[in-house]
């Protein structure tokens, strides 16, 4: 079968390797549609990061390993004891590898993991791919009115969900989301399925920003013409936002985002970063704000998303899929193309085409 | 009618001198400062100052630099004014030395610590200080001393509400294992506390032998020298193979940061209450890869004073062993402020007698 599979920097190969044998407690699926995701990026031109080049403890695989953590797909396969899922049906995948017996693990953080990894990153196969096999607990089945394309959204909608879900909300919040990538976008639409009425979004790119408007921020502020920490309080009775999300993570963005939340606020830290930055605590400390740093999702956080993308209008996210390619063209079109073009959201590669 | 005050006219610049005495309003009570503290703020201002004693009018005492210091204080009622009806001539008190505007959206949440306009009396707003033989403050900042806890005491309210206030808004529920960066007097306020609340694994990394006995002797269960030991290494030998629950940094310095960030667990928390004097380098994946947390604590708000004054009274804190010196009005600079520059690592607390300390 096809599947695309990384080797390390720069060097993605879609090659033919053998398909996996589905056994007890395992689902095989055939992928349907698979989202392209700055992890994938990062690994692509600075690599491997994330992709073990020793073997990984979970899946004692090494590179090379088969990419795609966004996906959906059909069952094609289940493993003897396995009645929970049927042929044919339509389902998506919580990339989630842990070891379950570290302590984070123990403590129900199963997503900060000491041993933890990722379908389509530390082995396991992945959604790049014409066929993979996964454990039954992985696999979440998708409504029947979700088409497959927007279930290859469920992942990066649930990152967001997730990093809503750290931070006190209501309907009357005043929130400031830094950064309108993917990311940034998919908190916007998360913190609109809540009803909150006071969404502000920074972003540079005038592509981004009017995704950010179509997809509900009620102020777009680019960062270099206007002053974030004075216009956030001017829009919030002069006290800050209640939340501010960081979905930028470059060094302006921890200074902005300390100084614009409001007394007893929260930073929430969606971002990855590339290296460590200068900090004031005292900017914390004069307001007795909190930094809340996530990571990734926990299956609590999958199901709000399909509930939320089942019933119907809460959470519309099929515009941020702003091209579709063949798996053949995943280098040039896909990740490339993802490096210089800011009036990309989500690219999408589809296994059928 | 002239009075004695140690005021603060810039860097190194301390004065024993007379100034007016100051005339009781409305809503206002007249005390007599009886024991006041020596803060490391103060010291802070003292070497680098004037950082937080305005050097413009305060917005809401419309004060500036000459002030009076001393915020750490207790002292006597010696006059009330109209209106005044919880405090009568003779009242045992301590002084909760916050300013606040009242009105602002930090105010009208209870958060008077975080004022937009706040300010400390005897330190960056005005209204006199506790290093004076009187001072007039407003009715609300006030509390009265129970019977059996003394006027030295008082002067300790202050500091030990700053720790009590950290762990009350900190996540730390009984069972859970803290590592406090630092044991001075702030460090020491937080043992106190935690150990009031039954806390039974208390780390403390400390580098100074004197402060490592104070922590002992104050309730720590453990005590490492960051200079000899892994901070990282014992926390987690000492919690389960997964780090503490809960940091407290009343140190407020880079190299602990770098520790704290990796001695506390998965979703912990790092609760910051050190005002730091520069900025810090910190990389938010490591607070990233394990959803830790890290937050900002101020001062104190109403009913942390309160709280502490009970803890004090019940026999639940203990307090008296944090006073390591004690000095007269007289000798502030020479036998206070040189004392805590040169003798920082063998003093806790250096409290200052005034008129008598009654």
């Amino acid at each position: 079968m096809r599947a695309a599979r990384y080797y390390g920097k720069e060097d993605v190969r879609i090659e033919d390797i053998p398909k996996p044998e589905c056994g007890e407690g395992q689902v095989r699926i055939a992928p349907a549609f698979v989202g392209i995701c700055g992890t994938d990026l990062h690994e692509y031109l600075g690599g491997p990061t994330f992709c073990p080049v020793s073997p990984h403890p979970v899946t004692k695989e090494t590179i090379p390993v088969t990419l795609g953590h966004e996906f959906s797909g059909v069952v094609e396969e289940v493993g003897p004891d396995i009645n929970s899922f049927s042929i044919g049906q339509h389902v998506v995948v919580q990339p989630t590898i842990s070891c379950g017996t570290c302590g984070a693990c123990k403590a129900g953080v199963e997503n900060t993991c000491h041993n933890g990894g990722f379908v389509g990153l530390s082995g396991g196969g992945g959604g790049l791919s014409d066929s993979l096999v996964v454990p039954a607990s992985y696999v979440l089945p998708l409504p029947e009115n979700v088409p497959l394309d927007v279930g290859a959204l469920v992942e990066p909608l649930s990152v967001a969900w997730h990093a809503i879900s750290a931070a006190p909300l209501d309907e009357s919040s005043t929130v400031l989301v830094l950064g309108g990538g993917p990311i940034g976008l998919a908190v916007v639409q998360c913190l609109g399925a809540k009803k909150v009425k006071k969404i502000i979004l920074s972003e540079v790119a005038p592509a981004r920003q009017q995704f950010a408007r179509e997809f509900g921020a009620h102020h777009v502020l680019d960062p270099r013409e206007n002053d974030l920490v004075a216009m956030t309080k001017e829009l919030s009775d002069e006290n800050g936002a209640d939340v501010v999300f960081d979905c930028a993570g470059v060094p302006a963005s921890i200074t902005t985002a300390c100084q614009s939340v409001k007394s007893r606020g929260t930073v929430v830290n969606v971002a990855i970063w590339e290296k460590a930055v200068p900090f004031n605590p005292n900017m914390l400390v004069f307001r007795e704000a909190k930094f809340t740093a996530v990571l990734g999702y926990q299956r609590k956080d999958f199901e709000a998303v399909i509930e939320a993308l089942g019933s119907v209008g809460q959470l519309q996210p099929s515009r941020m899929i702003t091209r579709k390619i063949r798996l053949e063209d995943l280098v040039e079109q896909g990740i490339l193309a993802l490096t210089t073009a800011k009036d990309q959201v989500k690219i999408l590669v589809d296994l059928a085409a | 009618m002239s009075m004695k005050a140690v005021r603060f006219h810039g860097e190194r610049d301390l004065r024993y001198e007379d100034i007016p005495e100051p005339q009781v309003g409305k809503g206002q009570v007249k005390l007599k400062p009886a024991w006041c503290g020596i803060c490391g703020t103060d010291l802070h201002e003292y070497l680098g100052g004037p950082n937080l004693c305005p050097t413009t009018p305060h917005p809401i005492t419309g004060d500036s630099v000459p002030l009076t210091f001393g915020h750490e204080f207790s002292g006597t009622v010696e006059e009330v004014g109209e209106g005044v009806s919880d405090y009568k001539p003779g009242d045992r008190v301590c002084v909760q030395p916050i300013i606040y505007d009242g009105t602002c959206g930090a105010c009208q949440e209870g958060l008077i610590n975080c004022c937009y306009s706040n300010g400390f009396i005897g330190l960056s707003a005005g209204w006199g200080g506790g290093l004076a033989e009187h001072i007039v403050v407003p009715e609300t900042a006030l509390y009265h001393l129970p019977d059996n806890v003394s006027l030295e005491i008082g002067a300790l309210i202050e500091p030990l509400a700053v720790g009590w206030h950290a762990v009350n808004v900190s996540p730390f529920k009984p069972g859970d294992a803290v590592l406090i960066l630092g044991g001075g007097p702030i460090g020491l306020s937080v043992i106190q506390a935690l150990v009031s609340r039954g806390a039974d694994k208390i780390i403390v990394s400390e580098v100074s032998r004197q402060r490592q006995e104070f922590a002992k002797q104050f309730g720590a269960h453990h005590v490492l020298n960051p200079l000899k030991d892994d901070i990282v290494a014992e926390c987690r030998r000492l919690c389960e193979n997964q780090g503490v629950h809960v940091v407290y940094d009343a140190a407020g310095v880079q190299a602990g940061l770098d520790q704290a960030v990796h001695a506390v667990r998965a979703r912990g928390t790092i609760v910051n209450i050190a005002v730091w004097e520069k900025p810090c380098s910190i990389h938010p994946n490591d607070l990233v890869f394990k959803e830790r947390r890290y937050m900002g604590i101020a001062t104190y708000v109403k009913g942390d004073f309160q709280d502490v004054l009970d803890a004090i009274s019940e026999g639940r804190m203990k307090p008296e062993a944090m006073i390591t010196k004690k000095i007269k009005l007289d000798e502030v600079v020479e036998e206070g402020f040189k004392t805590l520059i040169k003798d920082k690592d063998n003093q806790v607390k250096i409290l200052v007698e005034i008129a008598g300390g009654s």
